[in-house]
């Protein structure tokens, strides 16, 4: 019995899975980056005291 | 890098240079990557998430540090420790003949799994953060003591799993496996702990850049509700 489909199977769905999750973390670590310079960008426009003062 | 480097010598040795078993054939060679997942999950992610809720539960070192530390760690753990049932699943259809049995060592290991992802459910869950950090942190350090029962589960019950070949306290200085596939086994276990660094590494940048995002959009909800007060009188 050939025991290549369960190699290509064990082997290709760790690959894949590395692959999926290193580049999900990546590609997150980017879009909430971009997402964190336009939330601080518009917080510098927004009037209103400042938030030391809130904190009190 | 250095991951990489060992990830790719791994799949070298395992797939071209260390031999065939007498018994199982080509089949052994799955034990490159079963052995390391399971330590990368068992052991390094889910010993470091119970170290970090450790260290978070003691008031002199309580920081949201060892929150996300540990998060971290346990979302690599539990996408290794899947990865570890289904290798072992398709090991087993290919040795044993079935995809699954409700063996001692398979069932711990299955209940693990859940335990871990019910943690990493938990921690989405919308609260005071302090309060789910600490929950969170009661949760890891529980789910782990399902790991020794794992470790020792084939010692204990009869099981169709195997004995470990290299982590046996009893016959330490008497592996059960050498030459070239100890050799093969050894670089692959050090390839998956350097990718665990890697992935961990990142995995919390991503969690600390959340974790400052979601202030710095609380600070702009509450600017803007002073700034509506501040118009509306």
């Amino acid at each position: 019995m050939s025991h290549v489909p369960y190699l290509v199977a064990g082997y290709g769905v760790t690959a894949l899975a590395i692959g999926a999750y290193a580049a999900w973390v990546t590609r997150r670590y980017r879009a909430v980056s971009r997402s964190q310079s336009v939330t601080e960008a518009s917080v510098s426009t927004v009037a209103g005291p400042a938030i030391s003062d809130l904190a009190e | 890098m250095a991951a990489a480097v060992f990830l790719a010598l791994t799949a070298v040795l395992a797939l071209v240079v260390s031999p065939a078993d007498v018994n199982q054939r080509d089949s052994v060679r799955l034990l490159y990557i079963h052995v390391p997942t399971a330590w990368l999950a068992l052991y390094l992610s889910f010993g470091v998430t119970s170290l970090a809720s450790a260290l978070y539960l003691w008031p002199r070192t309580r920081s949201r540090f060892w929150d996300m530390v540990a998060g971290a760690s346990a979302e690599i753990g539990v996408l290794f420790l899947g990865l570890t049932l289904v290798i072992g699943s398709i090991w087993g259809r290919s040795t044993w003949g079935v995809w699954w049995t409700w063996d001692a060592r398979l069932t711990t290991t299955a209940v693990l799994f859940v335990l871990y992802l019910g943690y990493l459910a938990l921690r989405t869950v919308e609260a005071d953060p302090e309060v789910v950090a600490r929950r969170c942190a009661i949760v890891a350090l529980a789910a782990f003591v399902d790991v020794p029962l794992i470790h020792l589960s084939v010692q204990w019950w009869r099981t169709l799993h195997q004995p470990a070949s290299l982590l046996d306290e009893r016959r330490i200085f008497d592996p059960q496996i050498t030459g070239s596939m100890a050799t093969t086994l050894l670089v692959a276990v050090i390839a998956f702990t350097l990718l665990y660094a890697w992935l961990l590494a990142h995995r919390f940048r991503l969690a600390a850049l959340e974790d400052r995002v979601g202030r710095s959009r609380l600070t702009q909800a509450i600017a803007e509700r002073h700034a509506e007060a501040g118009l509306a009188s």
